[in-house]
């Protein structure tokens, strides 16, 4: 039978959650801030700061840009790891699981509709920082041609369809760590445990991928193509980078999908 | 016990059905039997196995052991296809606590792929009224006592019609007022054909309502049959009054009893009381031996056979829960 | 456990296992060609001379192991995809990067390079090509267009242009316009090999998913560094696809320069017209005449590493502007290369001898080349894997791509 019912049930459930909204406004806060910041201080540009900070002042569509790069490494990930963490955990420990499953939602449709509210909420959380960089941007700054890396000028439409573009792989960056995410959730009735043990994951696998020693594990880690997106804004649009973060992610999602289906399939609920 | 009826009738059945945690065995060789159309009561005190046989039995636990058949079909293999016809409540209600009462049916049915969109609404509705939850249906559930949120745990349990009502402490938290509802709701579905399946650590709870019972201690079905024949299992006690305890003690010691002298406050009278067995001598036999000893009897009471008797008779008394 | 509960577990364990027998497989469908023709080593080589591929693109990817110790300063500035690996154009072009001794400098640029390196390339005939070398974040741009060239740099935004009068004609000997496509490396190497070489065409993989013949060169000599050097030439057009030089004693390769991807035909057309972007700050660049006679070519140079990798593409420092090329500024090294007798031996044997007098001051006082140089029978060494540099106690600087042994020979004047 279809998904269709629970699956929209799931997705109204996550956004009326308070919680919800919260992580989104606090992302959505990370492009206003640096766009006020550099608004404020118009001096300019140093040189520090992350990369296309010196460009925002210039043209607002950086302020989206700039904002997802600063949100990559941790804001995104801590509010994936609170949403993937929360999918099974969450319902274990608020005892809900127990009604779901003899309601009854078969074990493997519960994980899939689970995941995919997850998998909505890593795009809405891109989709959120892009949308509130752009509005801000455009409020405060000039909005305009954009100059690519390869030195391409391209219009403002181009533009916004190529800011849209690395929302989209921001997101499906994320996708790895949700599936981890899932897994974790089902070992444990503890959603904050489940949460934290995400983020740890999240931050470690970032610091195991800077140490050099470990270069032949590095292509295998979930964060290798974070930071990748910059291809997006080359010309030609490099699309290896995409496809191959897209191929490693889905690696990630078939693993854990099935390790949290063992996991979850042969697991006695007893909260 | 005589008269097991055909699996075909029965709307669980268990075989050899255990579970342990680790080591510890937390249920133990079950064989339930539960009729069709009755209203089984499955009784043992707190942490005799009542729950856990409850969540292998809706498929939430994999059994260690044994086999489960619900509606003649085999748990947890079939689960898909029967527990849409089996309403549950296991260990106590469990809502999201930001959304409405209503809300949270909602999700509940949503979950059920069988259940038809169309007349969710007015089912979510009806089951609401049923326990009394109509005025509160738009309420987040965090505003709703303890007793509310028990119904609103029965009424998910009555969402659709179900063929077998799995209710685990229904009565917990609940007034006397609500106590006695839940009694009523339970009687009425019976009359309308549904199996009941209801556990309790108080048999007084539902002793008026049941017609079979079983009995756990300490993981193990202790006993299993309609309230009669539970009944007639049960063992008659004597109550002696007398100011003379001590000698009356020996005396029905030598007769194969077992008696204890229960305390009288303000009273020069003891009264001895003692349980008899099925091969103790009759209670004219035990007064004759009384007298003859020179005990003054100055009062002496025989007490028929209780189900309550019988219940801690097989459960124990009081709070030491033996594990 | 139950066989029941076992089974759930049968996804989780098949699921890692398809994903490696899927990557396995598409190495091993990568790697395995069909059975290509036998050839002789002068049939590739001759292949190459041949090979009519004027227009193609590209991946390319270059990686850099010359066993140089990282400095912990370096770190931040060397790796790629990092959070802060993209700094302003202010921490890549910083001043003291510009101000300090250009032999340091080799070596923070070489310390910094370690590693890999990627590039997109595009051809178009002899005289249109464009190289857009990916650097985290930023971009550096090549651009050539006839005689028209430009450099653009994203992260500071500017752009450099020089015209180069009577460029194209000079330039129509085959990739040695720009930095390395993997064709100029295997050139300048054939060059370079005289007879002292063992030649052999070995089964290589498959380069760039492309049927390839592999050249391998293995130096005749004791005194090399270079253990060997191996050309994918490909399969279909002769175009050389990837150069791989082997250092002695080292497992990794101490260069790999290749394609990555290949496709043969004429990238479109826009690729290599350039218009600065509006607020790029443009520097218009005069040729010094200098900058023609000293093109690259016509430098013996294919023993000195150091000088071809002043013009890999990987090699273009944030912020550096092109023409900037560090090896060819420092003049104690031009005119040792300018004077036959500096130059000992030959082939892969090739010292070279520069009299103290010629040594920068920078070099002998340097204290991070102190720090990194160890003390050794007749003066001090600066070890790569593949480069030698003996600084002598009489203060002459002895460098070649041979054994250290053959450095203090040559030193003590055999
Ligand atoms: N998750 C669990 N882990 C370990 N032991 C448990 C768990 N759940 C229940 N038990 C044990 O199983 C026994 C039966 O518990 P339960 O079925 O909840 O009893 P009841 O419902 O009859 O009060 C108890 O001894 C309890 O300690
Ligand atoms: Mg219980």
């Amino acid at each position: 039978m279809s998904n269709r019912g629970l699956l929209a049930n799931e997705v109204v459930l996550l956004y009326r959650r308070r919680r919800t909204w919260a992580m989104l406004l606090a992302l959505g806060a990370v492009p206003v801030l640096i766009a006020v910041a550099v608004r404020l201080t118009s001096g300019p540009p140093t040189g520090r700061g992350p990369a296309f900070l010196d460009r925002v002042a210039g043209n607002g569509f950086f302020v989206a840009i700039t904002g997802l790069l600063v949100c990559i490494p941790l804001f995104l990930p801590l509010t994936v790891a609170v949403v993937a963490g929360d999918t099974i955990a969450g319902e274990a420990g608020s005892g809900t699981l127990r009604y779901l499953l003899t309601a009854p939602v078969s074990r493997p449709r519960l994980l899939l509709v689970k995941f995919t509210v997850a998998a909505l909420f890593c795009l809405s959380a891109t989709v959120m920082v892009a949308a509130c960089g752009l509005g801000i941007g455009s409020l405060l700054f000039p909005v305009g041609p954009v100059t690519l890396l390869s030195g391409t000028t391209v219009s403002a439409p181009a533009a916004l369809l190529r800011v849209g573009l690395i929302a989209l792989y921001v997101a499906v960056s994320l996708i790895g760590l949700a599936a981890v995410g899932l897994f974790i959730s089902t070992l444990t009735d503890v959603p904050v445990g489940a949460m934290a043990a995400i983020a740890v994951i999240a931050v470690a696998a970032q610091i195991l991928g800077q140490l050099p020693q470990l270069d032949w594990l590095h292509p295998w880690l979930f964060t290798h193509h974070w930071l990748g997106f910059a291809d997006l804004l080359r010309d030609p649009i490099r699309w290896a980078e995409f496809g191959q973060n897209a191929l490693l992610q889905g690696g990630y999602l078939l693993v854990f999908g099935a390790l949290a289906y063992g996991r979850f399939a042969s697991k006695d609920v007893l909260s | 016990m005589t008269g097991v009826p055909e699996s075909g009738d029965l709307a669980i059945q268990t075989a050899g059905l255990g579970k342990s945690f680790g080591k510890r065995r937390a249920v133990n060789n079950l064989d339930l039997a539960v009729p069709r159309g009755s209203v089984f009561g499955f009784l043992g005190p707190n942490g005799s196995g009542k729950t856990t046989t409850i969540r292998m039995l809706l498929g939430l636990a994999t059994p260690s052991s044994g086999t489960i058949s619900l509606l003649s079909q085999p748990m947890p293999a079939a689960a898909g296809e029967v527990l849409p016809r089996v309403g549950a409540l296991v260990e106590g209600p469990a809502f999201h606590l930001f959304l409405s009462g209503r809300a949270n049916l909602t999700r509940l049915d949503c979950a059920d792929a069988t259940a038809d969109r169309s007349t969710r609404t007015r089912r979510v509705d009806a089951a609401l009224e049923k326990v009394g939850l109509g005025k509160a249906a738009k309420l987040p559930v965090h505003a709703y006592s303890l007793g509310m949120k028990q119904r609103l745990g029965i009424a998910n349990a009555l969402l659709r019609e179900r063929e077998l009502l799995v209710l685990d402490e229904p009565t917990n938290g609940l007034d006397p007022q609500g106590t006695r509802e839940v009694r009523h709701l339970i009687s009425a579905l019976a009359t309308e054909g549904t199996t009941v399946f209801v556990s309790s650590h108080l048999l007084s709870e539902i002793e008026q309502i049941c017609s079979h019972v079983a009995v756990m201690s300490v993981g193990n079905l202790v006993a299993q049959g309609t309230l009669e024949q539970l009944r007639a299992q049960g063992r008659r006690g004597v109550k002696v009054a007398t100011p003379d305890t001590g000698v009356a003690m020996a005396v029905l010691s030598r007769l194969g009893l077992d008696p204890q002298v229960e305390p009288v406050p303000g009273g020069e009278d003891g009264i001895v009381g003692a349980v008899l067995g099925p091969e103790a001598p009759e209670p004219e036999h035990l007064v004759e031996g009384l007298v003859a000893a020179g005990v003054r009897v100055r009062g002496f009471t025989v007490q028929p056979a209780s189900l309550e008797e019988r219940f801690v008779a097989l459960t124990g008394e009081g709070f030491d829960l033996v594990q | 456990m139950k066989p029941a509960v076992l089974k759930k577990w049968i996804p989780a364990v098949l699921a890692p296992a398809v994903i490696a027998a899927f990557a396995i497989g598409a190495s091993i469908a990568a790697d395995a060609q069909v059975q290509l023709e036998p050839k002789t080593p002068q049939q590739v080589l001759q292949m190459i001379v041949d090979s009519k591929v004027t227009d193609f693109s590209g991946s390319t990817s270059a990686t850099l192991d010359l066993g140089i110790p990282r400095l912990p300063d370096l770190g931040s500035n060397g790796t790629m995809a990092t959070p802060d690996a993209s700094p302003g154009p202010g921490a890549s072009a910083s001043p003291d990067s510009t101000s300090a001794p250009p032999e340091a400098h080799l070596l923070d640029m070489l310390a910094a390079l370690s590693g890999t390196h990627e590039a997109q390339v595009y051809v178009d005939g002899p005289d249109k090509a464009r190289i857009q070398v990916l650097d985290g974040m930023d971009e550096q741009n090549f651009i050539r267009n006839g005689s028209s060239l430009w450099h653009y740099d994203s992260s500071s935004n500017t752009a450099d242009h020089i015209v180069v009068p009577g460029f194209p004609k000079k330039a129509s000997s085959k990739h040695s316009t720009m930095p390395p496509t993997p064709g100029a490396m295997a050139d300048k190497i054939l060059e370079a090999m005289g007879q002292n070489t063992d030649m052999s065409v070995a089964d290589g993989p498959r380069i760039a998913d492309r049927d390839a013949y592999t050249l391998e060169l293995v130096p005749r000599s004791d005194d090399s560094l270079v253990a060997k050097v191996s050309i994918g030439v490909d399969a279909a057009t002769g175009a050389p696809l990837q150069v791989v030089v082997d250092a002695v004693g080292q497992t990794n390769p101490a260069v790999s320069v290749g394609f990555t991807s290949f496709t043969p035909g004429t990238p479109a057309a826009n690729l290599f017209e350039f218009t600065p972007p509006a607020g790029a700050k443009v520097n218009e660049h005069k040729v010094p005449p200098r900058a023609l006679k000293d093109k690259p070519g016509h430098h013996p140079d294919a023993a000195n590493p150091g000088k071809k990798l002043g013009h890999k593409p990987g090699n273009a420092k944030p912020g550096k502007q092109p023409g900037h090329r560090f090896d060819t500024d420092k003049p104690g090294h031009k005119k040792a290369m300018q004077r036959p007798d500096s130059i000992r031996g030959t082939g892969w044997d090739t010292v070279v001898v520069v009299p103290a007098k010629d040594v920068p001051k920078e070099v002998a006082g340097n204290a991070m080349l102190n720090q990194l140089a160890t003390p050794v029978e007749g003066g001090k060494l600066l070890h790569t894997s593949l480069l030698n540099v003996l600084l002598t106690d009489d203060g002459r600087m002895v460098l070649g791509l041979v054994s250290l042994a053959r450095l203090q020979a040559v030193a003590n004047g055999k």
